[in-house]
Formats: C-alpha cells, sequence, structure tokens
C-alpha cells in the first residue's frame, strides 16, 4: 500500500516534477529522493 | 577484559538474541531493559539542566552507565534532546523544573479536521499537528524556515556523534553490536489518539463519529506501515518496535472494532514483508491475550502488568514473552529481593525458550533504581538464566 500526499512524491514523481530523465532514476535516488525521505522521516519525528 | 575477550562477548551476546528471535534456545537468556539518557546523566552524576544540551557530556554519561551496568545492550541513549524542542518552540515536549522532558497530552487536530486527515493525512501533519505543536514552525516565512533548518542542524550536530559513540561503547563493553531494531512505528488507532485527537478527545470521537475514526484509522495505516517498514534486507532479527497505548483503555466491544484490525493488519504486512516485531503491550493486557495469540507467530511481546504465568501459558510457545521484571523492586527492594524475584520470573518464563528478559518499564531517572540492585539483577540473569 502506498503513501499518497500532496507533501510526499514517489522517485517517479520527483522525475517528472524536476524534470530530470527516466534513464537517471537509478543515479539520482540518492539525491533526489533520498532528502523526500529524510523530510518524511523528520517528519515522524515532529509528530511522534 | 581485553578486546579480544570483549568481542568474544559481543557476538555471544548478538547469538543470544538471534537465536530467540530464530525459534531456537540461546545458551543464555540474553537480557533487554532500557535506561534513559536522563537516567544516565544522573548516574554519571551530572546536572540535566544543563549537561544535556551537549553532546559530549550525554556520551560521557553514556559510558559511565554502560561500564556501571553489565546490560546486554547499549542503554542510556536518548533522541529526546531539549536543544530540538527549545529551538521549535515546542509545546509538546517540555522541560521540567528539575530538567526532565515532559511529554504533555496535546491533540494536533480540531474533530472538524476529520475530513482532511482521512482525505490526506501527511497534509494533515504538515498543515495542522506541526504548527500546534511547534510555535516557531507555526511564524510566517522565513521565521519558520530558519526554525526548522536550525533545529535539523542541531539535531544532526548531536546524533552525528551520539549514534558512533553508541558502536564505540558496545565495542569497548563486550555488548550487543548487532542492531535489531529495524524500524519504529505507531498502531493505526495509537497514532491518531496521540498525535491528532489526544488520548482526552478520541474516547469522544468513537462516540460522536464512529465512521469518522474507522476511516481516519484505515486512512493512517499507510502512514504507519511507511514509517516502520525496515530500509534493511527482510529477516527475523529485524524488528519493528511498536509501542501500544491505547487498547487497554477501552472497553473490549470497541478495541475490537476501533483498534485491533487494523493493528492485526500491520503486524501482518510487516512479517509478510519478512521482518520481525517487537510490541510493548503498556498496561495490563490479561484480557487482550487471545487476541495477541492470533498474530503470526515469533512476535516479541514485553509486558509491563499481568501473570507471568498465564501469559507464559497462553503465549509462550507461540511469541517470545520480554517484560514484567517489577521495576519497584530496583527502587525500594533489597539486593537479596532484587535476586529472589528475578529468579522467580526466570523459572516462570524460560523454560522452553521464546524469552527474552525485560522489566514492565524502562529506568527513567537514576532515583528509580538503585544502582546495586540494578547490578544485583544483571548478575542474577547472566548466572541463573543460562539453558
Amino acid at each position: 500500500m502506498e503513501l499518497k500526499s500532496k507533501y510526499y512524491s514517489t522517485l517517479e514523481e520527483n522525475l517528472k516534477k524536476y524534470d530530470i530523465p527516466a534513464e537517471a532514476a537509478e543515479k539520482a535516488y540518492d539525491s533526489i529522493q533520498g532528502p523526500e525521505e529524510l523530510l518524511f522521516s523528520i517528519l515522524t519525528f515532529l509528530i511522534t | 577484559m581485553e578486546n579480544n575477550a570483549m568481542h568474544e562477548q559481543s557476538k555471544r551476546r548478538n547469538q543470544n538474541f538471534v537465536d530467540v528471535y530464530e525459534g531456537r534456545i540461546p545458551k543464555s537468556i540474553p537480557i533487554s531493559i532500557g535506561i534513559d539518557g536522563a537516567a544516565a546523566l544522573e548516574y554519571a552524576g551530572k546536572d540535566l539542566l544543563v549537561d544535556q544540551y551537549s553532546a559530549e557530556e550525554i556520551i560521557e554519561a553514556m559510558d559511565h552507565t554502560n561500564g556501571l551496568f553489565d546490560t546486554d545492550t547499549v542503554v542510556g541513549m536518548s533522541s529526546r534532546l531539549p536543544s530540538f524542542y527549545k529551538i521549535l518552540g515546542a509545546v509538546n515536549y517540555q522541560m521540567g523544573a528539575d530538567g526532565y522532558m515532559q511529554h504533555p497530552n496535546v491533540p494536533g487536530m480540531d474533530a472538524e479536521d476529520y475530513d482532511a486527515l482521512i482525505e490526506d493525512p501527511v497534509a494533515v501533519c504538515w498543515e495542522k499537528v506541526v504548527p500546534k505543536f511547534y510555535k516557531e514552525l507555526a511564524k510566517p516565512f522565513p521565521h519558520n524556515v530558519i526554525a526548522a533548518l536550525k533545529f535539523q542542524a542541531s539535531r544532526q550536530a548531536i546524533m552525528s556523534k551520539l549514534g558512533p559513540a553508541s558502536r564505540e561503547i558496545a565495542v569497548k563493553y563486550g555488548k550487543v553490536t548487532q542492531n535489531f531494531t529495524g524500524g519504529r512505528t505507531r498502531a493505526p488507532y495509537d497514532l491518531l489518539a496521540d498525535t491528532f485527537r489526544s488520548f482526552t478527545y478520541v474516547n469522544g470521537d468513537i462516540r460522536r463519529m464512529p465512521e469518522k475514526v474507522l476511516a481516519a484509522v484505515e486512512a493512517l495505516y499507510p502512514l504507519c506501515v511507511k514509517m516502520g517498514m525496515p530500509k534493511v534486507p527482510p529477516s527475523k532479527t529485524v524488528r519493528v518496535s511498536m509501542a501500544l497505548h491505547m487498547a487497554t483503555f477501552m472497553r473490549e466491544k470497541d478495541f475490537a472494532k476501533f483498534w485491533w484490525p487494523s493493528y492485526k493488519r500491520i503486524v501482518e504486512e510487516f512479517v509478510n514483508a519478512g521482518y520481525g516485531v517487537f510490541m510493548f503491550c503498556e498496561d495490563n493486557w490479561m484480557r487482550y491475550l487471545d487476541y495477541l495469540y492470533d498474530l503470526p507467530a515469533g512476535c516479541e511481546m514485553q509486558f509491563e502488568y499481568g501473570d507471568a504465568k498465564v501469559i507464559k501459558e497462553k503465549l509462550g510457545k507461540k511469541h517470545i514473552i520480554q517484560g514484567l521484571f517489577p521495576s519497584t523492586v530496583l527502587r525500594v527492594g533489597t539486593v537479596e529481593e532484587v535476586e529472589r524475584t528475578a529468579k522467580e520470573y526466570i523459572d516462570i518464563l524460560a523454560p522452553g525458550g521464546n524469552y527474552v528478559f525485560g522489566m514492565d518499564k524502562s529506568i527513567l531517572r537514576a532515583a528509580d533504581a538503585k544502582v546495586e540492585n540494578v547490578q544485583t539483577l544483571l548478575k542474577t540473569v547472566h548466572e541463573y538464566g543460562q539453558y
């Protein structure tokens, strides 16, 4: 079950949002999706 | 002890946990007791009001406390430090007069916000909960962004020192070096209660708007899964940890309808993904033991109160039992009482395996447990807890 929110984007959504070619998905994971996941982790710290 | 001996001791201690988690009887009973960062600072003779702002002081206190107590796992680590919450202007974590961090019961949203929560729980967290919990983050741009950046910088500055220090302490004192906790999350209903509606209001909500409560629990489910799902390869030794809060304060009829179904499902979700589950069954779960039995085999269940014999008899063949040793004995008892009580619990809970020695609750302050009593407890379990 995937988490859906206007404040959380998957890698695929982020590639589209930042206009990054799909072929770069693997290389861009840490620099693009990493901050998304870190932000989610910060949110869980803040709300619990 | 020399480095080699410490290394061997760490390996033995790691293996005892691995054996229990993989369904084997270990050589000796693994010990899992919690000692909070505040207690560690106090055991080290430090001043909570002053020293918990410094990573170096915290590390010194952790080193002292881990040397003082021959626990299997590293103790004295805290991630809820006051500098973070002061920077954020927190109302949900506040410092008491003696420096101890308190967690008041604050509702993160109003009853009118249920529809928004059902639609997008993460959005409600950012738009409603976070500004309610943190005054600095409720301020207009750029003040809120500056506070958020300062908070993250403070957290990074302290936690980037505590993590490596904890690993060094584990090696130095021959403690467990394997990480058995892969993630932490909440039961969906508990998250609704703790974060969004508070303990006080959620019980009224299930009378006034039961359908919305059920829909909210359902909406929170994917959030809880994501919060807890480990990022390491699946293994029964990697546990997803959940402290269970609300269940025992509900009527069984409400528990069965509002609390249990999503909880059972989330446990199954983690187990089906290949991980183990740890749950702290806060308060007294005796009336819910049949429910717990139904969870997938191998769940680790720490109990606060209850009849150890009945718990062992009903759950001990299917699940891993932890906890129950009454921490009050450490505060008010003699060393003889500590030794006798520890042996009584081991005699009941250890036969056949599926047991991790633990207490009913963590030691939060040094005044909760006399040093000689904790030392006696650990010595007793190490010596008497051999299979």
